[in-house]
């Protein structure tokens, strides 16, 4: 019998690869070329492997424990990180249509997509740890990358924040590993499941959900993390937002996989939703207060991460499902949205009191963008609207009617946020000379491309959300807990 | 008053995390698990080496990303790689003499002792990433010697005249060259058995790393060992050439 | 009469991958040096470590052979600098 090749570590490994080629030919001019090869060869990446447990280096079960670091890998994470990678390959072409682009650009976004493909696979918690450290490190670097001093002071604030958190979640592991003598997630499980607990545990938890509110910007972290979202560059913004939300769905994943069911569990369980309510409710509060764009959909990025955690927090099935469709929506819609504010801010800036009357020059784009601002408001043939429909229908499953109304309150706000936006870049009556300076300055065909495809996805899986839903719920099932309140 | 309100808050929750941090370390108590496999089971002499590069080796691989994207975005604050390089010329642009540049360094007695130690230590390190898988050390430390002895080297003659001439062609080569032999070794693994960065011993009947008895196990693991001693001691080096000239910032934002 | 180990691939073949990373760094020093001071101080660091468990020699050849490897390399740098 010939067993077909598991060729799973390519995901995490042939962009890593790349990425170090890509610095070393830096300046080269074939760099575009190169760059929108690797955009297209990112996609089929996540259908190399074959699903099941893949052990590196052949170090699997050893006398009860897996002895190395294990990959998982399913249908749910074959979609996330297909998602992921989709994003990517996107945000790479609209680079290729900057002046600028370089090869060190390409390689950190490389480096951030394999890392967080490998926080997602890792099925240990050492190995999460590390990438997760890359990604901190490649987030600041695309900060950075902009170039603006307030670019440079926030990257700097992230970074001295991202010591902090990153060197907690290393101790919480400690803990965990000498609570339990194991970093593999499922071989922990069983050993918290069947031994009493100990105030190192309860350690090793804090730890773990301070990594987590870190790595996808809830508070405390929110405003740091909204910073850094407003300070880079608007298209590589949507790039970082899409890295944070998926490190927050893997982490969540991983401390709901090792303490899910568990007595103590609960305590931690009611503070993972308070966060992410907090996290829901100032973002959308700070959002209406903006007068930049990109402050404005940065602060809306951290209120719907607030979404995800809420989702995911909840620990049943069904609020697992929503909880990951939503981050795949999100991916999606906040990137499209991001996109148009890449493409807004090269037509004049990003400052809404000096923008609008902008129609009648790109209707086409504004449709587009109006097609995401009706996603992230849930507003119903877009994906938005499926994944709140489920979110809201998790709350209420758990007898949790309140935070059913916050979710719907929080999107009225977005709602209307991204309505005020829409009017003053577009709609906004302005001067002849500004309509005239808008005919002269031109944008760059690979972002509205990028954006089109973004857009065509958000009405797909309104449509049709059972393409996405179908894979998650297996996992879902696997993960999640029924409980009511 | 409220400024004071805030100091007392901060102060507060400083001690109840530090109390829990405590409580939870001294209520520590190790279990075994799977450390009976890694220290049961005989690989090479270094036990350690044997976790870091067989048992762990993909986490060994993160590891050295991190020290790489450190040393990618470190450029990229001096100007490498920016979309907008305007406010770096502000601030750097209108400097006519670069007054870094001129220190001479230090006297005539730290010189002459300086070469032969520096070069004593880089030997040194080579020593020391080539008996990792034998004798307490390995890529990371014996990395970490030679550019240690580079920086002996930078300190005492300043970055111009210094006797030890990493230019920044050669490091970033080196660097790219050590993860790129770390990367495609693991690839190997897939090409023989279907596993990445698997510990292959031999290879059509010959020792993947030839040495004597007791050994035979080693495998790709010295080869590792060399590359991320060469990456390690490329990141740190271009860290600190990049940290001690400022001729690297107004080069980059020249063009 | 001295016993210098066993010589076979076996047993060399650490030294020569020293010996290759020795010339790698020793191409990049710019000064020249005196190669008789660096062989016997090198010569009696190497007797002082002592050769690597596993290895029976009488010293380290590792530590030697990279000293050789860079002062070679230091050599044929200064042949091509001229």
């Amino acid at each position: 019998m010939v067993k077909i090749m598991n060729l799973l570590p390519l995901i995490v490994v042939y962009p890593l690869i790349m990425a170090i080629i890509f610095n070393y030919i830096y300046k080269s001019k074939v760099i575009r070329i190169l760059a929108l090869l690797m955009a297209l060869s990112l996609i089929i990446l996540p259908f190399l492997g074959s699903y099941g447990t893949y052990f590196f280096g052949a170090h699997g079960m050893e006398s009860g424990l897996i002895s190395g670091i294990a990959y998982i890998f399913n249908p749910a994470k074959q979609i996330i990180i297909f998602t992921l990678m989709l994003i990517g390959s996107l945000v790479l072409i609209t680079g290729i249509g900057e002046k600028r682009v370089n090869g060190l650009f390409v390689s950190l976004l490389l480096m951030g997509l394999a890392s967080v493909s490998a926080v997602v696979l890792a099925d240990d918690l050492f190995n999460i740890y590390v990438f997760y450290e890359i990604v901190a490190i490649v987030q600041t670097g695309l900060v950075i990358a902009s170039g603006t001093e307030k670019a440079y002071k926030s990257a700097f604030r992230y970074m001295i924040m991202g010591n902090m958190a990153g060197s907690l979640l290393l101790l919480g592991i400690a803990f965990l590993l000498s609570a339990t003598g194991t970093l593999n997630i499922s071989d922990m499980h069983n050993y918290l499941a069947n031994n009493p607990a100990t105030p190192t545990i309860y350690g090793g938890l804090l730890m773990l959900i301070i990594g987590l509110c870190y790595g996808s910007g809830l508070p405390p972290f929110h405003t740091v993390k909204a910073d850094i979202y407003a300070r880079a560059k608007p298209f590589v913004a949507s790039m970082l937002q899409t890295y944070s939300k998926a490190i927050l769905v893997a982490i969540m994943l991983v401390i709901l996989k090792l303490f899910g069911g568990l007595s103590y569990f609960n305590t931690a369980h009611g503070a993972l939703i308070a966060l992410s309510i907090f996290g829901m409710v100032f973002g959308v509060v700070m959002a209406l207060l903006q007068s930049d764009y990109k402050k404005l959909l940065s602060y809306h990025a951290i209120s719907q991460v607030g979404y995800v955690a809420a989702g995911l927090a909840i620990g049943t099935p069904l609020g697992i499902v929503a909880g990951i469709f939503h981050a795949i929506n999100n991916f999606i819609y906040k990137s499209a949205l991001f996109l148009g504010a890449h493409i807004v801010s090269q037509k004049k800036s990003s400052n809404l009191a000096k923008l609008g009357g902008l129609l009648p020059i790109m209707p086409t784009v504004a449709f587009m963008i109006l097609c995401a601002k009706l996603a992230i408001s849930g507003v119903p043939p877009f994906n938005g609207f499926q994944s709140k429909l489920l979110l809201a229908e998790a709350a209420m499953n758990v007898n949790m009617p309140e935070l059913a109304i916050i979710m719907i309150l929080v999107s009225v706000g977005t709602f209307v946020s991204m309505m005020k936006a829409f009017y003053l870049i577009f709609l906004k009556p302005c001067s002849e000379e500004q309509i005239k300076e808008y005919k002269t300055t031109k944008v760059s065909k690979y972002s509205i491309f990028s954006l089109a495809v973004l857009t065509i996805l958000c009405i797909l899986l309104g449509i049709y959300p059972d393409i996405v839903i179908n894979q998650i719920t297996p996992y879902a099932n696997e993960i999640g807990r029924i409980w009511t309140l | 008053m409220s400024y004071i309100n805030r100091e007392i808050a901060v102060s507060l929750s400083f001690m109840f995390f530090g109390a829990a941090i405590l409580y939870s370390v001294y209520n520590i108590n190790v279990v075994e698990g799977v450390n009976a496999i890694y220290t049961h089971s005989y690989i090479i002499p270094n036990f350690v080496t044997a976790v870091l590069f067989d048992w762990r080796g993909f986490d060994t691989l993160g590891e050295c990303l991190i020290l790489i994207n450190s040393v990618l975005v470190t450029g990229m604050v001096f100007g490498r790689g920016l979309f907008n390089s305007e406010f770096l010329k502000e601030v750097y642009g209108n400097q006519k003499k670069l007054n870094i540049d001129e220190i001479e360094g230090f006297t005539p007695i730290i010189k002459v002792l300086a070469i032969p130690m520096s070069i004593i230590l880089m030997i040194l390190g080579v020593y020391v990433i080539l008996g990792g898988h034998i004798t307490p050390g390995g890529g990371f430390q014996g990395g970490s010697l030679i550019a240690a002895s580079y920086i002996l080297a930078i300190v005492s003659f300043g970055i111009r005249n210094c006797p030890i001439n990493f230019n920044h062609k050669f490091l970033e080569t080196l660097e790219s060259f050590g993860a790129l032999i770390f990367l495609i070794l693991g690839l190997t693994g897939i090409a023989v058995s279907g596993y990445y960065l698997l510990n292959i011993h031999s290879l059509f009947g010959m020792n993947v790393f030839p040495s004597p008895t007791g050994l035979e196990n080693a495998g790709i693991i010295p080869y590792l060992n060399t590359a991320v001693g060469l990456k390690v001691l490329a990141g740190l080096s271009t860290i600190t050439t990049l940290l001690s000239s400022e001729r690297v910032i107004v080069k980059n934002i020249s063009d | 009469m001295i016993n210098y180990g066993l010589i076979t691939i076996n047993t060399m073949f650490l030294s020569l991958v020293g010996m290759l990373v020795g010339f790698l760094l020793g191409i990049t020093i710019n000064t020249k040096l005196n190669i008789w001071f660096y062989l016997i101080v090198g010569v009696f660091i190497a007797y002082m470590l002592g050769s690597l468990p596993y290895y029976n020699f009488p010293m380290s050849y590792s530590f030697i052979l990279s000293l050789v490897g860079l002062l070679f390399g230091n050599i044929i740098n200064k042949v091509f600098k001229k």
